[in-house]
């Protein structure tokens, strides 16, 4: 009985590509947002996807490919925020601030000014809907999460360290600088590719909130990445089943979850550790 | 006032965009006061030169969209200038205004909008900018497709109770049962505004906008009656082929699914049955079940092509085209393709119908 109640949606392959897609962008959002949580920056998804935009409009008006207009606007935000936080000594914050507004009002500007014909709504092709996932969409996503994944697990203690202790991780040797910059081209392309495929709420959601959950659970680092995976894809397979039988929208549906399995967790964790209790976990 | 009126409208475009979080708005708001408080007023005024220069008496006619522009143009000929607010190719649900958008709305001597709550994103710009031209709301009174249209298509949208009850059953079980209540769609207040899609109310649009231009400007007033009559019996003249040709479609293929709803009037018009939706609103998100049952009823009624507009994302609908086997073509509802009068949108639509149904 249940098993059917489970199967329902999948004879459908849209709702198939669908589900798999929410679960592995949650798996693999979740892993990189770990760094994003404890780094503070947490609407920096938000903010390169609004940047996207701005690549997209480029690419729209020199004829390349969107989706190539999109990642180079993305990383060169990406290693903006970085060059702006370590030339000026803003906080991440303030920094993703100047450069999102700033850059999403170009975007804004440049639309105007450079379509007057007939064509599409740009808006739709930053933010997509996890209903409409092509296959190809699914080999991108897959191809893309293999890379962080491997990329992640390689380097793992080194982006542990440079993210926490920049100035002992130098000291040290590492080229700190450029492990922080390729770390913020991780975030880049995947926010990228995520909200390309799913939408840009359920990606700042993911980034974001399977993370925090996953950080009232535990004091160590790679049990905070692991949790948070988990959670991320939990929610993804609850939303999706409840979406579909409640006949509301899909992704909103999976951020509510994310966001009720944070409150439990918030609910009912006896502890709220300090940040510096992981890293030196 | 302007710039409020502005700022208003760049609000809601924000919100317009389906991000459905406010908190983007208050990173933003800082920037957006800054840009309405900075351009408006001062730069309303330095570009009042660039509007397209009106020749010497020529009337200044506003319209709202690109698709008015070729009935005001056909009515008022060499008399009247006209322009659009919404330009050429951008989805007037989610058109930001320009300064020189109020610019051209000041200098107006009518302005013609459909009405029915399409436009109501531009009252408060209009409210701010017009110094008191005559807004024609074209559609006003006409009668609208709102509980008529649910009535006459119970197998229409999959929001109501129906779609319920498809959540239990298998689809095949649900068939012909059903008498949905649900309104239809598209959340415009006062009806669904699409109606110039029927070349009958195009007829009435051109003639409410001939009795415009006749009162504001009656030296004019033989030209405009001329003119309008040729073009209705242009417009009549298209919809005498366009019927002959939907008559080729065999009966049971007559079955219309568009992106959003803009065709219940057409597909009444043509004797097309309105079959689905893909988005009941522009920005509405469908949910999965929602799909599920569209691709359902695409196979069911062996619909034989699903068709999108232009100005939106087609990897929706291609989505759904692949699931139920299906074909995508466009269709225009907004704004006629380049260099093409309303009569020429129409008859891309109708070869488009034929093309995909027949």
């Amino acid at each position: 009985m249940l098993i059917d109640l489970l199967l329902e949606p999948l004879r459908y392959g849209f709702l198939l590509r669908g589900l798999v897609a929410a679960m592995l962008i949650g798996i693999i959002c979740a892993v990189i947002g770990t760094y994003v949580v404890l780094k503070g920056f947490a609407f920096i998804g938000d903010a390169l996807a609004h940047i996207a935009f701005t690549g997209i409009v480029v690419a729209f008006l020199a004829g390349v490919v969107f989706y190539l207009g999109a990642l180079v606007a993305a990383i060169a935000a990406g290693l903006g925020i970085g060059l702006i936080q370590r030339r000026v000594g803003l906080s991440s914050d303030t920094a993703i601030g100047i450069l999102f507004s700033g850059v999403f009002a170009l975007g804004i500007v440049l639309m105007s000014l450079g379509i007057k014909t007939y064509t599409v709504d740009l808006f739709s092709y930053v933010f997509g809907d996890i209903l409409s996932v092509r296959p190809s969409d699914l080999l991108v996503i897959v191809g893309l999460g293999g890379l962080i994944l491997l990329l992640i697990g390689l380097l793992y203690k080194e982006f542990l360290f440079v993210s926490f202790d920049p100035l002992v991780a130098e000291a040290t040797g590492l080229p700190g600088g450029k492990l922080q910059l390729l770390l913020l081209t991780l975030l880049s392309v995947t926010v990228v590719v995520s909200v390309q495929a799913v939408g840009v709420v359920l990606v700042v959601a993911m980034l974001v909130t399977p993370s925090a959950a996953a950080y009232l659970l535990t004091d160590r680092f790679h049990r905070m990445m692991l949790l948070g995976a988990a959670f991320g894809a939990l929610s993804a397979l609850i939303g999706f089943y409840l979406s579909y039988y409640l006949n509301v929208p899909s992704g909103a549906t999976i951020v509510l979850v994310a966001s009720a399995l944070f409150a439990l967790v918030a609910l009912l964790s006896p502890r709220r550790a300090d940040l510096r209790l992981l890293v030196r976990g | 006032m302007s710039n409020n009126g502005q700022c208003q409208t760049a609000q809601r475009r924000w919100r317009a965009e389906r991000l459905g979080y406010r908190w983007l708005l208050a990173l933003i708001a800082a920037a957006s006061l800054v840009a309405c408080n900075g351009n408006a007023t001062p730069a309303a005024r330095e570009t009042s030169t660039a509007t397209a220069p009106a020749a010497a008496g020529q009337i200044r006619v506003v319209v709202s969209l690109p698709v008015f522009v070729s009935l005001a143009e056909a009515v008022g000929g060499d008399r009247v200038q006209v322009s659009s607010i919404v330009p050429a190719g951008t989805d007037p649900h989610t058109y930001q205004p320009t300064p020189r958008d109020a610019q051209a709305l000041a200098d107006a001597k009518v302005i013609f909008v459909n009405g029915l709550g399409l436009e109501e994103w531009l009252s408060d710009l209009i409210a701010s900018a017009s110094s008191g031209a005559p807004v024609v709301e074209l559609a006003e009174g006409l009668e609208t497709a709102q509980d008529e249209h649910a009535h006459e298509h119970p197998e229409g949208t999959p929001t109501t109770e129906q779609s319920h009850e498809h959540a239990h059953g298998t689809p095949e079980a649900d068939h012909g049962h059903g008498t949905p209540e649900g309104e239809h769609g598209h959340e415009h207040e006062g009806g669904n505004p699409h109606l110039w899609l029927d070349p009958d109310y195009a007829v009435e649009y051109v003639r409410r906008i001939a009795q415009s231009l006749e009162e504001i400007d009656p030296d004019g007033a033989a030209t405009y009656r001329a003119n309008a009559e040729r073009y209705i019996a242009e417009i009549q003249e298209f919809d005498a082929w366009a019927k002959g040709q939907v008559e080729q479609i065999p009966p049971e293929r007559r079955k219309l699914v568009t992106f959003h709803d803009a065709f219940p009037y057409f597909a009444e018009h043509y004797g097309l049955e309105m079959a689905g939706v893909i988005v009941l609103s522009p920005g509405r998100e469908p949910s999965p079940q929602e799909l599920a049952q569209l691709v359902d009823l695409i196979q069911r009624h062996g619909v034989p092509a699903i068709f999108t507009e232009p100005q939106f994302n087609p990897k929706l609908a291609e989505t759904l085209a692949r699931e139920a086997g299906v074909e995508v073509l466009e269709l225009y509802s907004d704004t006629p393709p380049a260099s093409e009068d309303y009569i020429g949108m129409m008859r891309r639509n109708i070869e488009h119908i034929v093309e995909g149904l027949g």
